[in-house]
């Protein structure tokens, strides 16, 4: 078994397309659960250089602007008008209203019984992981990759490189010895820059990257870069048009950086645009919850939970976890444990997150928040699959 | 209809400037010039004899002439001084760009029409030309003589005098004459002619009568339909305005428009139909239409300071507008410079000559359809011909039989049925107040396969209304049969004692103003009459109240202050003080709140549950104001902003009465609706919702939503509108790009409108719709249809007419072809079989004659089917008699052939060959030939299903008269004579019955069998296969 090895993780920034569709998508999601939170909703959206795709699937009493909604939320990113003028473009909505009859439940004192005649409307398998790279317990290399991420976008916001575009790709390399990460491999930055007509020196680029963004991330990273790490920023040269303008974006394109960077398994389908009804979504921050509660419990140094659920049931058909033999215990005792303190029943899930009330908690912003600051391990929100309260009990 | 004067401009007949962009040099394309050496050495001395010319060349071998000319020219004094010598030079007039045709006017003068009688004696002076595009303003108005004041009305009226009404020479139409004798100048009368000689030549006198009479008879019943149908179609399209308005003597006077006069001043404002060819003085912002006379029609804008260089092409002429084009934005002056038939547009009227309106796609088709079916029967009738001589007949009789039967089976009357059906069809219309002004529109409505629907004054009444009264103790309902809670009809104020109080602030705090007379009309701003309303409604007396408590100060609203406060004062010395605005902004203002009339200190929990009213009236579309009031000492103690809250009032553009039952006809009629909007999205999706526009399976509502839609490329649009219903947040300039982003994507489009900017879109549209009452001038002079009772669901009539005068068209050509090809097949036969021949000359014409043209017309007066409102709109591109429907002629003539041959056979058999057989299958023929006309009714229908047929009593009166014909030809015995019949036995009758009844009883059945072979496959249910792909597996 090879132990030894460097994997990489990538992410992007708030002004990549995928990402801003992932945004855009959640954005309507908090729309529709802020003026009522028993909403359905499914939404998707698609960029091309001046033309956005919406498409709104719902059962809701509210009523939202979505172009109107898509709109503010690209001029947040901040792209310059000829890279993308989101008053100027043309927005194509697509309405498809949905019969409002399953939907009026209270989630917030709902009975067992309830809970069990709430079956799921979607078949999938997805999958939850924890490890102890990280405090977060994310894995490394995509905790890195989003960090830089989220770092370019807040030095574009902050306006400390003036030349900074807001679509940049990051990514990193985590060179693994015995299964745990030793040291940084690489560190691969990609800028947009938005000052085609006088490109800053390369020289320039790099000392205001390294000082602004990497040194920052970095900081207070478990490891960090030495001397031999490599570190590439724009191999191809500084993109003299970002955004939209170059490449065309669509919800759900970014599953790898939203999850774990491919480190562990991923369902493939999106999160963003998701209702808390849609179990492809909340099944994947519920097996989270699994993963990283055995893992704080310190019953693993890794756990990757999976749940399958079919069509027609209320709870998961198949519940399996594996630790890669790092448990403390049975991989069988772990899960039958998990078992006796988890519901992953979609009703329950729904209540127990309170994934209905969380967008007006939240001042009516919660799910717009996810996809750039990372659906899991995110830092600075208090998502509630990210808590370990459950840890203890599964100590017992 | 050619004048004399445009005949001699014939291409070669005039010079054109080439080139005269370098300052003082002209150079100008002299025909005949090339290789001639004489003309050269004469127009060189002649030219340079002139003290303003310096330099004369003309140029041998590129036939060039260059002038150069002695001061630097800066006007256009200089041309026309020089252009007489060389027009009297050459012979030909002088002109810039052969598509401007400024040529000057005809020294030669017309002879005014017979219409202005009182004028014909006097000959009018030609007008003075200029380029007047490239002179200033001042120079312009000196050289008119006329001032900032405008004409005086004697100098108006002595110019009139001089130069002419400013009339656009009319097109003199056919005469009656000319009409009635063009129905001889065609071939099938020719052949009859021919016939007739060979008929006289071989002592057949009777038949030669018998032919004229038939010639006559013809040209009779051709000459009525086409004269009714002509007026039709010449009345459509005459829509231009009578007056225009001009400063005469310093004052503002609408003048009829043949009265401006040259030098008159114009005032142009939107909307106004520009009278005469006008250099501008002033103008703002000014944008023309000016499609009429280029073609463009994107509004182009205009600008009096801009002066032009000369050779500028006419759209580029800023400083410049043309008569009949139209003013689309902005204001401005101009004076009058060309008026009449000297104008841009009168000079291509009088070269273009329009006189006949142009025909249609599918007049067109049946026109070449016409040709190719006339020159298959000759060939045919050719083979009859030839074979009947190979079996030994007689060449004269041959001769004869050939010739009338090219007569009976040439179509000669396709081009007018398809005219006269389109003539009937429009004076229905107009009977429906649907007012077609352009010919093609008639045939588009059948195959319109989109609707675009503006929602403000179209969908909506534009006109806003209280809709929703919302107080902390009850929520009233406001429609228009009255006040409800729930789905109760309740009594306002037993409901709730607040709503009394809220009732005074609406009118009291209210600049709106109900009409002096008392009826109706309110007199303010749309948002302020619909409170007014409301309270009137309630049965409160605004006038009353008002003098009550009279309004002693008013703060209105301001950039920061978005709500306004009225204060009044009461009989007891207090002061009563009524606030209106923004809910949220209003509610700050109190401290208290009315709860069924008791007044309560306003809680938490109350100023939270108004604000989640507020936001949920407003996302449902609905505009929202709060209302509060307060009673005080001092008129200004309102400014302690302690008010007492009332409650909500929501508003909104109604939707008109029967749209959401329209849309759902349209989606029935296969007619896809798109509704236009500058409302955001949400609203325009409340709207399309309730309006049904996602049609009856709930599809989903696909929303274009953009403010800059020029920024779109238009390849893009043309992909994204396919299915798209609304279109939100667009301005009616982009009105035009839709339209033709659908029709790129291969649409038949119609478009509503009635606004001025809404002229291009109409006039791309293959249909523009305006209504009657509310369209402007412009929109009623651009759009085809004009629906006159101001009622958008008229649309469906035009288009169930529409389609109906299409499947009428179709229904004549059936009967005409089936019936005129089974003459051909039994005639194919009888000269086959040889001997004695089945029909004789006379007989054929006789079927001409009397089973041809009067069912052709009953059937072309069909009333609509039941149906047809319910199928998809055909497809534009679908030839009107297709492959497949040949085959179908082919199959039913054969069975009428062979009904009527097997008569014949029959009565052979019995009788022998002779003219009893042929009398009998003369007869059969006949008839099943008129019953034929029963098929033709219908393709979706059968003789047997009667009762869903709505029956059409012309086509009985028609067959009836002609049945009645033909029991006279049989009975009457010089009618028998000619028609060489022989008496009819009783048990011959009832052969003949059933060689006529069996065919349409045959062709009837295979019908049938047709249509239940068509619907079979089609019976899965649409929703269920729909509900089948809606279900997402993502």
């Amino acid at each position: 078994m090879i132990t030894d090895f460097v994997f990489t993780s990538q992410s992007v920034t708030e002004g990549h397309p995928d990402r801003l569709c992932d945004t855009i998508s959640d954005a309507i999601v908090d729309a529709f659960l802020r003026q009522d939170p028993a909403s359905g909703i499914t939404a998707e959206c698609a960029l091309s250089k001046n033309v956005l795709f919406l498409a709104a699937r719902f059962a809701s009493e509210a009523i939202v602007d979505i172009p109107e909604l898509a709109r503010t939320v690209i001029n947040g990113v901040g792209y310059r008008p000829e890279d993308f003028n989101a008053a100027e473009c043309t927005v194509v909505t697509s309405y498809i209203e949905q019969s409002k009859t399953s939907r009026e439940i209270n989630f917030s004192n709902i009975e067992d019984e309830q809970i069990d005649r709430i079956s799921v409307s979607h078949q999938t398998t997805v999958f939850g992981y924890a490890c102890r790279h990280s405090p977060e317990l994310m894995p490394l290399p995509i905790s890195l990759a989003n960090q830089l991420a989220r770092q370019l976008s807040k030095t574009k916001r902050d306006a400390d490189i003036a030349y900074l575009s807001p679509d940049c790709t990051s990514q990193v390399g985590v060179e693994f010895v015995n299964d745990a990460p030793s040291r940084i491999d690489s560190i691969t930055l990609v800028i947009g820059c938005d000052e085609p007509d006088s490109p800053p020196a390369f020289a320039q680029i790099e000392e205001d990257l390294r000082h602004n963004v990497i040194n920052p991330v970095f900081k207070h990273a478990p490891v960090k870069p030495d001397n031999l790490t490599r570190i590439t920023i724009n191999p191809n040269g500084p993109y003299r048009r970002s955004g939209p303008a170059t490449h065309s974006g669509m919800t759900g394109r970014k599953t790898d950086s939203d999850t774990y960077g491919s480190f562990a398994r991923h369902c493939g389908s999106a999160l963003s645009g998701k209702g808390p009804s849609r179990i492809d979504r909340v099944g994947a921050y519920a097996a989270r919850y699994a993963a990283k509660n055995i893992v704080a419990a310190g019953l693993a140094a890794q756990c990757e939970v999976q749940l399958s659920y079919s069509i027609g049931f209320s709870g998961p058909v198949s519940v399996y976890l594996t630790t890669k033999e790092t448990g403390v215990i049975e991989d069988i005792e772990i899960r039958k444990r998990l078992l006796r303190h988890f519901d992953f029943r979609l009703g329950a899930i729904i209540r127990d997150f309170e994934l209905q009330e969380l967008t007006q908690k939240y001042d009516g912003v919660f799910y717009q928040k996810l996809p750039v600051n990372g659906h899991f391990g995110a830092h600075g929100l208090s998502l509630p699959w990210e808590k370990t309260d459950k840890a203890e009990l599964l100590v017992e | 209809m050619m004048d004399p004067d445009t005949q001699d401009n014939k291409p070669q007949n005039y010079l054109l400037i080439i080139h005269n962009r370098v300052a003082g040099r002209t150079r100008i394309k002299v025909p005949g010039l090339y290789r001639n050496d004489r003309l050269r050495a004469n127009l060189e001395s002649r030219l340079t004899e002139l003290d303003e010319i310096r330099l004369a060349y003309a140029n041998t071998l590129t036939g060039n002439l260059l002038i150069e000319y002695a001061a630097p020219q800066d006007t256009g004094e200089m041309p026309v001084g020089i252009a007489r010598l060389l027009e009297a030079e050459l012979g030909g007039p002088l002109i810039r760009h052969i598509e401007s045709i400024d040529r000057p006017p005809k020294k030669v003068l017309r002879k005014p029409k017979k219409a202005r009688r009182r004028l014909e004696a006097v000959e009018y002076q030609a007008q003075p030309l200029q380029l007047w595009h490239t002179l200033s303003g001042t120079r312009v108005v000196n050289f008119l003589q006329s001032s900032e004041q405008g004409l005086t009305q004697e100098v108006a009226a002595q110019r009139l005098v001089q130069y002419g009404a400013n009339v656009l020479s009319e097109q003199a139409g056919r005469s009656s004459w000319q009409m009635f004798l063009g129905q001889f100048m065609s071939a099938p009368v020719a052949m009859l002619g021919v016939s007739a000689a060979v008929s006289l030549a071989t002592g057949g006198v009777a038949d030669t009568v018998v032919i004229v009479a038939v010639v006559l008879v013809n040209s009779v019943i051709g000459y009525a339909t086409e004269k009714t149908a002509e007026k039709t179609i010449n009345a459509l399209g005459q829509l231009t305005p009578e007056t225009a308005v001009a400063l005469r003597d310093g004052f503002k006077r609408e003048i009829p428009m043949p009265d401006v006069a040259l030098g008159d001043l114009l005032v142009l404002a939107p909307g106004s139909y520009i009278p005469a060819d006008a250099r501008l003085l002033a103008s703002h912002r000014l944008t023309v239409d000016e499609s009429p006379l280029t073609g463009e029609s994107l509004p182009i804008s205009k600008n009096h300071e801009y002066v032009g260089e000369e050779d500028i092409a006419l759209g580029d002429r800023q400083n410049m507008v043309y008569m009949g084009t139209i003013v689309t934005g902005g204001d401005g002056r101009a004076i009058a410079v060309a008026t009449g038939r000297h104008t841009e547009i009168g000079k291509i009227q009088e070269l273009v000559g329009i006189a006949k309106a142009p025909e249609t796609p599918m007049q067109k088709q049946i026109d070449d359809m016409g040709m190719q079916l006339a020159l298959l029967s000759s060939g045919i009738c050719v083979l009859v011909f030839a074979v009947g001589l190979l079996r030994g007949r007689p060449l004269p009789q041959m001769l004869m039989s050939a010739i009338s039967l090219a007569v009976a089976a040439v179509p000669e009357g396709l081009p007018t049925v398809a005219t006269t059906t389109l003539a009937l069809g429009i004076k229905e219309m107009k009977r429906q107040k649907v007012l077609i002004r352009q010919l093609p529109a008639v045939e588009n409505l059948g195959s319109a396969q989109v609707i675009c629907l503006d929602k403000t004054g179209t969908l909506t009444l534009n006109q806003m209304s209280v809709v929703t009264l919302q107080t902390l103790h009850a929520g009233i309902k406001v429609k228009q049969q009255g006040f409800y809670q729930g789905k109760a009809k309740v009594d306002l104020y037993r409901t709730d004692q607040t709503l009394r109080r809220m009732m005074e602030v609406l009118m009291l705090c209210n600049e709106s103003m109900p009409a002096k007379d008392g009826a109706g009309g309110l007199q303010g701003s749309p948002t302020e009459n619909a409170l007014l309303q409301v309270a009137i409604d309630a049965d409160e007396d605004v006038h009353a109240l008002r003098q009550h408590r009279p309004m002693v100060k008013v703060d209105y609203r301001a950039e920061d202050r978005p709500y306004m406060i009225s204060v009044h004062s009461l009989s007891d010395g207090q002061f009563f003080s009524a606030v209106k605005g923004s809910p949220a902004e209003v509610l700050e203002l109190c401290q208290q709140c009315s709860l069924n009339g008791r007044v309560e200190v306003l809680s938490e929990d109350q100023r939270k549950t108004i604000l989640t009213w507020n936001e949920r009236l407003g996302a449902d579309a609905l505009r929202v104001l709060g209302v509060a009031y307060c009673i005080t000492e001092g008129a200004d103690d309102y400014k302690q902003r302690e008010f007492i809250w009332l409650g909500l009032v929501g508003m909104e553009d109604v939707i008109r009465p029967g749209m959401e039952e329209l849309m759902a006809q349209f989606h029935d009629a296969g007619i896809e609706t798109v509704m236009i909007t500058g409302d955001q999205s949400s609203t325009a999706y409340s709207v399309g919702k309730r309006l049904g526009l996602n049609g009856a399976q709930g599809k989903s509502l696909e929303i274009i939503d953009s403010g800059h839609l020029e920024k779109l490329d238009p390849s893009v649009l043309a992909g994204l509108v396919d299915r798209t219903t609304i279109f939100s947040r667009v301005s009616p300039a982009h009105k035009l790009r839709i339209v033709e982003a659908l029709q790129r994507s291969g649409k038949v489009v119609a478009m509503t409108g009635d606004g001025i900017n809404d002229g291009p879109a109409l006039k791309a549209a293959n249909i523009g719709v305006t209504l009657g009452e509310k369209g402007t001038d412009v929109a009623r002079s651009i759009a085809d249809v004009i629906l006159e009772d101001d009622d958008l669901k008229t649309m469906v009539t035009a288009i169930r007419e529409g389609r109906a005068i299409y499947d009428n068209i179709s229904k004549s050509l059936h009967f005409l072809l089936s019936t005129n090809l089974s003459e051909i097949e039994v005639m194919l036969v009888s000269a086959a079989l040889g001997g004695v021949e089945i029909l004789n000359p006379i007989q054929l014409l006789w079927i001409n004659l009397v089973t041809d043209i009067f069912p052709a017309l009953a059937l072309a007066l069909d009333p609509p089917e039941v149906d047809v409102l319910k199928r998809p709109p055909r497809d534009p591109n679908a030839a009107i008699v297709s492959r497949s429907d040949y085959f179908k002629l082919i199959r039913e003539s054969g069975i009428i052939t062979a009904g009527a041959l097997g008569v014949y056979g029959y009565s052979r058999l019995r009788y022998g060959p002779g003219q009893k057989a042929g009398t009998h299958a003369f007869m059969s023929l006949t008839l099943a030939q008129l019953l034929h006309a029963y098929r033709c009714r219908s393709e979706h229908s059968s003789i047997f299903d009667s009762k869903n047929r709505p029956s059409n009593r012309y086509l009985d009166t028609a067959v009836g008269f002609s049945v009645l014909m033909q029991a006279l030809a049989a009975t009457l015995p010089p009618l028998r004579g000619l028609l060489r019949l022989s008496p009819i036995g009783v048990v011959d009758m009832i052969a003949i019955l059933a060689g006529a009844g069996l065919p349409l009883l045959a062709n009837e059945a295979v019908k049938g069998i047709n249509l239940k072979r068509v619907v079979e496959p089609s019976k899965i249910p649409f929703a269920q296969s729909l509900s089948k792909g809606e279900r997402d597996f993502g």
